[in-house]
């Protein structure tokens, strides 16, 4: 498979999955286009979903590895994103601050493990390549997802009734 | 009325992921029993609440999908560029350079198998502005599988790469999406002025293509002729294990 293709592909889901694991537009982009530069370097062969899961692999060691060095957890929760082209009203763009705050503090209860099966799930990995990523037998994904979920869940919840 | 299924079991089945006879098995259960039909409802509506809340992070991408493309193959080249410095100075000296426009290798000189053939070779050529001398504009370009790949850094508004096909042989460009173009027979003229100090080109030479030039005003920089890769005057190179990386001490503008 070409690298246009796969790029086309798999890029704008790689770059959702780390603007969620981050909150950080820059970052996240940053991330995931050197998981493309080291596909480039490495000269990874092979079908589409391998090569997608070596990418969101790539990603998320790189994104781990750029929270060692910085430390910015803290800086990360009080991040919004930027929306230039929004023409919300003041009033909208609180509300929705309030609402990707409370997004981001809710994934943060989760451990790094459960994070990463929730959302490359979202990104529509399957429970096999879950496994592969985070290193647990198959046929415990859908024991762990459900437990990440409601634990997710219940944190949002929480953040509600606070 | 049978055992329980397990929650994992009936998350499983929700997201398709049982065998035939196991997704069989749980499918025939939760018919038949309220309290795992209730789980897996439950189950159902947490997994639909957590993609609506994801939602709420997501932005649109700063830079369109082809920007994000050039910016990752511009990285790819300058880190390519920063991977063998050390050789490149001991491997210039094999390299003699013909004035006037046609390029030779010395006979015997250990990258003359780098430049036969055709298909795999990689060419580099650059010359980092990050060294401090922001008064010279940096090149890199690589050829691999009939595509060869050519990035400016540094380079002023109105600076123009000229790529000439000696055959008349369509050559297909690819480059950063402001960067405009003007062609004639067997020429293509390429404009970065709207493209900021940095941009990547891509020339896609079609096999058996006569001759692909790039060059600057008066001054070539790589002739490609026959599956050959020449040099243009005072451009060094040392060798990759894939090809070699041209270097450029300057460029005029």
């Amino acid at each position: 498979m070409d690298f246009d293709s796969v790029f086309d592909d798999v890029y704008p889901k790689l770059h959702r999955y780390c603007l969620r694991m981050t909150a950080d537009s820059d970052i996240a982009e940053d991330a995931a286009q050197e998981a493309f530069v080291r596909l480039l370097d490495h000269k990874v062969r092979g079908e589409l979903p391998g090569i997608r899961a070596w990418l969101f692999k790539v990603a998320t060691h790189i994104l781990r590895d750029r929270g060692k060095v910085e430390s910015n957890r803290a800086r990360l929760l009080e991040a919004n994103p930027v929306r230039p082209e929004s023409r919300e009203t003041p009033a909208e763009e609180l509300e929705r601050k309030e609402r990707v705050r409370r997004v981001r503090e809710a994934l943060e209860t989760l451990d790094e493990r459960d994070r990463t099966l929730l959302l490359m799930r979202e990104e529509g990995f399957s429970y096999r390549e879950l496994a592969g990523a985070i290193g647990v037998q198959a046929s415990s994904v859908g024991t762990l997802l459900s437990r990440a979920r409601t634990r997710f869940e219940a944190a949002m919840n929480s953040e509600l009734v606070e | 009325m049978s055992e329980h299924v397990k929650e994992g079991a009936i998350q499983a089945w929700l997201d398709n992921e049982l065998r035939g006879d196991e997704s069989a098995r749980v499918e025939s259960h939760i018919e038949g029993c309220v309290r795992c039909r209730e789980i897996a409802q439950g189950l159902q509506r947490t997994a639909a609440g957590v993609t609506a809340a994801l939602s709420q992070l997501d932005v649109k991408p700063s830079t369109s999908l082809d920007e994000a493309r050039w910016e990752v193959r511009r990285k790819w080249a300058r880190g390519r560029g920063r991977g063998s410095r050390k050789r490149s100075v001991a491997a210039a000296a094999v390299l003699v350079l013909v004035a006037g426009g046609a390029a030779a290798l010395v006979p015997g000189s250990p990258l003359k198998e780098l430049w036969s053939g055709s298909g795999t070779q990689v060419v580099s050529q650059e010359e980092l502005a990050a060294e401090g001398e922001t008064d010279r504009i940096g090149v890199a370009a690589s050829y691999r599988d009939g595509r060869m790949e050519v990035g400016l850094e540094n380079a002023p508004a109105g600076f123009q790469v000229e790529i000439r096909s000696g055959s008349g042989d369509r050559v297909q460009l690819r480059a950063h999406p402001d960067t405009r173009f003007d062609s004639s027979a067997g020429r293509v003229g390429v404009n970065l002025e709207h493209v900021g100090a940095e941009a990547l080109l891509e020339i896609l030479v079609p096999p058996g293509s006569g001759e692909v030039l790039l060059r600057t005003g008066s001054r070539y920089l790589v002739r490609w002729s026959e599956g050959r890769f020449q040099l243009g005057e005072g451009i060094d190179a040392d060798p990759l294990p894939d090809g070699v990386r041209l270097r450029v001490p300057e460029i005029d503008r």
